[in-house]
């Protein structure tokens, strides 16, 4: 039976539940409604068909109520009364109230949170600086954009072989036939000349030589002087400040003398500000290229590559037109030569396929260099050394890392802490939350969060940088923390942390029902959970890789210290010789030898461990002429082999005894036979065409390091200093007797005073060089150990966070575990499964990516340890047993409680 | 038939002129256009209220409750000075309208 009251009020009652509607209206509507049905059944209607008809007159509540909506719009924004207002200042207030109050309340948790978050932070921040330090090098010239070096890919039979270095005669030439070059500079160091002022007298290693648009073409600010004539005689000097204070102190050093090796007196033109560290020309002292003259060197020559070549270019030049410009010069003046020479060049000529080979292999392919790569890019040898790049992305991946695994901790801990909040979500909802505002909220929260993480990274950047610059080889200052650059990379980096960590709690708790949640049902279930399991697998799976890593690091450098260098380098001193001290080299030999204490003496043309001059042109009998062989050269003292205690293979070494032995004889590593398809004892007595001697190998040493351990032994052919196509020697080699080292080395000051009396002693040991192979190694080493300790903490402390809301959660279960007789053990062993089992699937992750990531990493080492495979295990075991430790922490505070204070909780 | 914005834009003379005769509810009002315009005037009947609530916030009308005989409450809507004068120069408004749509649609005079 239809009741006309009950429908009216239905009818009513739905109307209440829109927002538009007011009671008064509600009113209105239903004294209308009922004047409608009165005259409806006056018509004859039904009491039901008058109803329906009424209310189908009057409208749907919908379009009713967006009637309401217009006639009340009085807001700028159109926005309806009842609907919340976009922006409530007074609600930043309460947000920031309630995030600092759960700062405030949960204080071990906030640590956890924040103080992993920072640290994390402050990783990244210490390897953005790193970078940014790295990538910044030569860009401080205001033209560096057109500026190049010039280098060269040498070839022959096994290879491209890579030199940055040029001949003299090249940058004028340059500067004079391509007009796209604007300018060009040579750029040449000058060893290590005595510098004298007054009684200050020194040893100076930091004097270049270069062509007087250097300054023009590079941005070194000058103090005093005039850089643009300040090198245009040949006896000018331009100091940096540094070395100005050191020779004239306060005095103004400008048109005042400096005596170089004794014999060249120069004026000082100019002061510039010291060059920049991050710089790679670094120079202390600059003279005009003509001086080198003076030296003995030809400024116009051709034929020898040792000296840089820097050109400017004009802008919008074509790089592809400028280098085959220079390469088509180059290649006219290597066939100018040939032109010299006619018989020959008419031959070459006539025949296609010499002159084809002449252009393949004898004229070099020349290449430009932007100044801004050199520092992360620029290498010698056959194949290009990324190792300066790699390790700059290998760090950077390592910072992304670290600060991932904080992300993860404050992500997991905060969807974990979501539960508790679930009531705070519901009413607030309740009271009429929209989800964007609970969304921005929890974005809010958590930008604070990690603003505050922020904060105090960069307090802590502050405070570690003293230990950064000593560990990284840095000269990072506090001062470029307040850097455009840094301080933008430091709030991107914020920023977005802030954003990544909060989705996850802002998406899925904004979304919680208010009915749900007040009811005390709501929480973000299974998919939480597996989101936290997914993470922690990520987290531990970051770590142990940084583990394995620093692993195999650590074994790679203990491998090339422990490797045998082919010579004892224990108890071996160089000394450099300079100007005149050369000529006493013979004096000094005999003096030190009379010695007891001193076991041996021999002399070399280069620094004994690193013989860098290499050449293509060595020949032998039945060599095939179409294969070109670059081969190391180096000139040396009698004893050579005895001083060093290099081994001898076959044949004997130098010897006085065999006259011909100074303009003839060869000594060459076991590298040469092989290269000249024969055994060691079969070179010997073989001629040998190298380095303008045409001579007879006598003797095969043992293959011995002579350049960086990091390198494959090459060929290597010795010849004695003494011939005349020989260098003259420039190191005394020393071997001191074991046991009274400072009374050796206090001999050696001696003998070297009585024969250079007016000359600095200096020496060097052979273990110092050594040691140096491996600082950037070492560095490697030491910041890779840092990290990982770094991730495995931030990881652990998340995991301790984590475990303790699980402990926190599970309370109710404990108690009744407990209560029916479960021990401490069991329970930790309960709570402690569900960790190990991710941490183990962290491992099944970590191993593949370690192994093809370190394989990559050995590859840069010529001498390379294995990947020893108990690493993998043992960085798992490790990582599984620190978070169990962390873990079995809370399960037993947990599973002590007392089971009664756990049942009455909540 | 009439466009949706014409008879928007007709609500509020036409209400206006309906209570310059005399106090009237909102039912009534419907009544009265519907009966003189023969139909062609149909307005959603809810939607007058809104206009109305409008009005009075606007001080265009004043309202009051009032029992009436059947014993049923309803609204009374009286026209304010406020009203008055708004309804006259809404009145000369259409007045030119009228005026100006009756003319140019009529055919041109012819030139002399």
């Amino acid at each position: 039976m239809f009741d006309l009251e009950k429908s009216i009020h239905v009818w009513k009652k739905k109307l209440r539940t829109h927002e538009a509607f007011e009671d008064g209206m509600i009113a209105d509507f239903e004294a209308h409604l009922r004047d409608t049905i009165d005259a409806l059944k006056k018509e004859g209607f039904a009491d039901e068909d008058a109803f329906r008809e009424a209310a189908a007159r009057m409208g749907a509540a919908e379009s009713l109520a967006s009637e309401c909506g217009k006639v009340r719009e009085y807001a700028l924004d159109l926005r309806s009364p009842w609907r919340p207002a976009r922006f409530m200042p007074a609600l930043l207030g309460n947000y920031l109230k309630v995030a600092l109050r759960k700062v405030r309340r949960q204080k071990g948790y906030s640590f956890i949170n924040i103080g992993g978050l920072a640290l994390g932070m402050a990783c990244a921040m210490l390897i953005l600086l790193w970078v940014l330090d790295e990538l910044s090098y030569d860009r401080f010239h205001a033209d560096a954009k057109s500026l190049f070096r010039i280098e060269q890919d040498q070839k022959g039979g096994s290879g491209k072989f890579h030199i940055d270095v040029t001949p003299f005669g090249m940058g004028p030439a340059l500067k004079a036939e391509i007009p796209e070059i604007r300018e060009a500079t040579r750029y040449v160091r000058i060893g290590t000349p005595l510098v004298r002022q007054g009684e200050k007298i020194f040893f100076e290693n930091g004097f270049a030589a270069v062509d007087p648009a250097f300054l023009r073409m590079f941005t070194f600010p000058t103090l005093q002087g005039d850089a643009s004539t300040a090198l245009a005689g040949p006896a000018s000097v331009v100091l940096t400040e540094d070395v100005a204070n050191k020779y004239f102190g306060a005095d103004n050093p400008i048109g005042r003398t400096l005596i170089l090796n004794d014999r060249y007196p120069v004026t000082v033109t100019a002061v510039l500000k010291n060059i920049p560290a991050n710089s790679s020309l670094t120079f202390k002292a600059l003279v005009s290229v003509e001086f080198m003259k003076k030296l003995g060197a030809n400024l116009d020559d051709w034929q020898n590559n040792g000296i840089f070549t820097f050109v400017r270019l004009h802008e919008k030049s074509s790089l592809p037109a400028v280098k085959a410009k220079i390469n088509r010069l180059v290649l006219d003046r290597h066939l100018a030569g040939l032109r010299g020479d006619e018989d020959n060049w008419k031959k070459i000529q006539a025949d296609p396929q010499r002159l084809e080979q002449y252009h393949r292999y004898v004229a070099p392919d020349c290449l430009l260099m932007p100044i801004v790569d050199i520092h992360l890019f620029g290498f010698i040898g056959f194949n290009p050394s990324l190792q300066r790049i790699r390790t700059l992305s290998a760090f950077a991946a390592i910072g992304l890392f670290i600060l991932l695994i904080a992300c993860i901790n404050f992500m997991n801990l905060a969807t974990a802490r979501s539960a508790g909040r679930a009531r705070e979500i519901g009413l607030r909802k309740v009271v009429g939350a929209r989800r964007r505002g609970i969304a921005g909220q929890f974005y809010g929260e958590s930008v604070l969060a990690v603003g505050l993480a922020g904060l105090s990274a960069v307090a802590l950047v502050g405070l570690l940088l003293p230990l950064f610059d000593s560990v990284a080889g840095k000269t990072v200052t506090i001062a470029s923390l307040f850097g455009a650059k840094f301080l933008f990379g430091a709030l991107a980096v914020t920023v977005l942390t802030g954003i990544v960590s909060g989705s996850y709690p802002a998406l899925v708790l904004s979304a919680f029902q208010p009915i749900e949640v007040l009811k005390g049902r709501a929480s973000d279930g299974a998919r939480g959970d597996f989101l936290r399991k997914i993470l922690v697998v990520i987290q531990f799976g970051l770590s142990i890789l940084l583990l394995i890593g620093m692993a195999v690091a650590a074994r790679q450098l203990e491998f090339m210290r422990a490797k045998k260098i082919g010579y004892d380098k224990d108890q071996l001193i160089y000394l450099p010789l300079r100007g005149e001290t050369r000529k006493n080299y013979a004096a000094l030999k005999e003096r030190l030898l009379s010695d007891p204490k001193i076991q041996g003496v021999t002399g070399t043309a280069q620094q004994p461990t690193e013989i860098g001059s290499n050449s293509w042109e060595a020949t032998w009998d039945r060599k095939d002429p179409d294969r070109r062989f670059l081969i190391s050269c180096e000139f040396v003292d009698y004893d050579y082999p005895e001083t060093m205690k290099i081994e001898m293979v076959a044949g004997r070494t130098f010897s006085r005894e065999h006259a011909t032995d100074a303009t003839t004889a060869f000594l060459v590593n076991e590298s040469v036979p092989k290269l000249m398809g024969l055994d060691a004892v079969s070179a010997v007595g073989r001629r040998f065409h190298f380095m303008d001697i045409d001579g007879i190998i006598v003797g095969v040493m043992k293959d011995f390091h002579y350049l960086s351990v990091h390198e494959a032994i090459d060929p290597l052919a010795v010849a004695l200093s003494a011939g005349p196509q020989g260098w003259p020697v420039n190191y005394a080699v020393v071997r001191l007797k074991a046991g009274d080292i400072p009374g050796a080395l206090a001999a050696v000051k001696s003998g070297w005073l009585a024969v250079n009396a007016q000359y600095p002693f200096d020496f060097r040991f052979f273990d110092q060089d050594f040691d140096q192979m491996f600082r950037a190694d070492e560095r490697t080493g030491i910041i890779l150990k840092a990290s990982a300790v770094l991730a495995i903490v931030i990881a652990c402390l998340g995991l301790f966070g984590l475990a303790s809301f699980m402990a926190e959660q599970k309370t109710r279960e404990i108690g009744v575990r407990k209560v029916l007789g479960a021990s401490a053990p069991g329970l930790v062993v309960l709570l402690s499964k569900e960790f190990a089992k991710w941490v183990l699937v962290a491992n099944a992750l970590a191993w593949p990516a370690a192994y093809f990531i370190m394989r990559g990493w050995l590859q840069q080492f010529a001498y390379r340890t294995n990947i020893a495979w108990w690493l993998f295990p043992a960085a798992g075991a490790g990582a599984l047993l620190i978070a169990m430790m962390t873990v079995s922490f809370q399960a037993l505070r947990a599973a002590q409680t007392d089971p009664v204070k756990a049942l009455k909780y909540e | 038939m009439m466009s949706r914005t014409l008879m928007a834009a007709s609500t509020r003379p036409i209400i206006l002129a309906i209570l310059s005769r005399g106090e009237d509810y909102g039912y009534n009002i419907i009544q009265k256009v519907k009966a003189f315009s023969n139909g062609t005037i149909d307005w959603t009947e809810g939607m007058i209220y809104p206009v109305l609530q409008r009005m009075e916030v606007d001080s265009l009308i004043i309202s009051t409750w009032t029992m009436s005989a059947d014993r049923r409450p309803r609204r009374y809507f009286r026209i304010t000075d406020r009203g008055r004068a708004e309804l006259s120069s809404e009145l000369s408004g259409w007045r030119n309208v009228w005026k100006a749509l009756t003319h140019f649609a009529e055919p041109e005079p012819a030139a002399k």
